[in-house]
């Protein structure tokens, strides 16, 4: 099966049954699907996406970015260049574009070569800062997923770069975990970052789903590195979705 | 079942799972894939590899044994709509699975089956040895 069928059959799913509604869960989905397209996309790619009576939004994408959005309702559809590109994208993204989708009773997504050679200086907006502005306030990256963290912990390190700002938690795990942040820590961090504007959980842990699991979630320079229930996997992971 | 021919099926029953990669974490290289992307750039498949064998071999994992008081088996990495799970077996330490999964997948699921497909495939190899392609498939 091809992307693009393996897309259009994952559309069709995601509003396969609610001929007629606004669904909002949908769009959820749709918009986890296209952020997952930009995540793989390097070379650039011009994706429509059609509705039911033939309205059209085109998504430019290369390196990961999203350049361009135009559609119904979006003022300046062109590349985004300049300081105000990542808003811009953001904007057009939340207003028209996700209005387009709650409305569709049908999505489908074609996807080609872009008819026109992309400016170097377009910028656009990363993905991860459109997931970041896209989850909305008090939800991960808007609220302090570090904090959050930390209160999940059985005990827990609050770190600005490599210094420990404050510690939380059972006194033995936390001589343990001190131990890890003079000799692990650093490398775990260098596996996947996750100082920038999205934030990111990565945890370790024995065969299965018993037992503690030590996790290291950051974001925009600070990170809390954990020991925690495996319970709080689940909690853990939606923090940086 | 050839090497290739089990990794594409276990991707395939993983939910959300759109790369699946078997490594070889001593040497550090792709001994198998399968992806639903039409052609996953090879360089791809060994940042994923290479992720792999840092954080389930090496000095990451030691040190967390200590602060875990078990060891490393599994580990799950959440970033900016991406998740990618890793895990070995306790029987095979050199042999791993790396899984990039949707942004919208559970890793604990994706896990749950991966599992049980490492295990199958380390029997497989028991019983019938069968060497692997050196990269990708």
């Amino acid at each position: 099966m091809s992307g693009l069928d393996r897309l259009n059959n994952k559309l069709a799913k995601l509003k396969g049954s609610d001929a007629g509604q606004i669904v909002t869960d949908a769009t959820d989905g749709i918009v986890s699907v296209l952020l997952t397209e930009i995540e793989e996309t390097i070379l650039p790619r011009e994706m429509v996406l059609t509705n039911e009576t033939g309205d059209r939004f085109v998504l430019l994408v290369a390196g990961r970015r999203l350049l361009a959005l135009g559609g119904p309702g979006v003022d300046d559809p062109g590349p985004a260049s300049g300081d105000d590109a990542a808003a811009q994208i953001v904007a057009a993204f939340q207003g028209p574009f996700r209005r387009f989708l709650d409305r569709a009773r049908e999505i489908s997504i074609d996807a080609g070569r872009p008819h026109d050679r992309i400016d170097a200086t377009t910028i656009g907006c990363s993905v991860e800062a459109l997931g970041a502005a896209l989850a909305g306030p008090g939800q991960g990256p808007q609220g302090d997923p570090v904090a959050a963290a930390l209160d999940l912990a059985l005990a827990g390190l609050r770190l600005a770069g490599d210094e420990i700002v404050a510690r939380s938690g059972d006194a033995p795990a936390l001589a343990r975990l001190e131990r890890f942040a003079a000799t692990g820590a650093a490398g775990l961090a260098g596996v996947v970052g996750g100082d920038g504007d999205a934030p990111s959980c990565l945890f370790l842990s024995g065969t299965g789903q018993g037992g503690a699991i030590l996790a290291r979630v950051a974001f925009r320079g600070e990170a809390a590195l954990i020991l925690a229930p495996a319970e709080a996997r689940a909690d853990l992971i939606a923090l940086c979705r | 079942m050839v090497p290739a021919e089990r990794i594409k099926s276990l991707r395939r029953s993983t939910p959300g799972c759109r790369s699946l990669v078997f490594v070889d974490l001593k040497s550090r290289l792709v001994l198998c894939s399968d992806s639903d992307l039409p052609v996953p750039p090879q360089e791809a498949l060994d940042a994923v590899c290479l992720r792999g064998a840092r954080l389930l071999t090496g000095p990451i994992p030691a040190a967390a044994e200590a602060a875990l008081a078990a060891p490393v088996f599994e580990a799950v990495a959440v970033q900016g709509g991406r998740i990618e799970v890793f895990l070995r077996s306790p029987d095979a330490p050199d042999e791993a699975l790396c899984g990039v999964l949707e942004a919208s997948a559970d890793p604990d699921a994706a896990l749950d089956v991966l599992r049980g497909g490492i295990d199958a495939i380390l029997t497989e190899d028991a019983a019938h040895p069968v060497a692997a392609s050196p990269r990708g498939q």
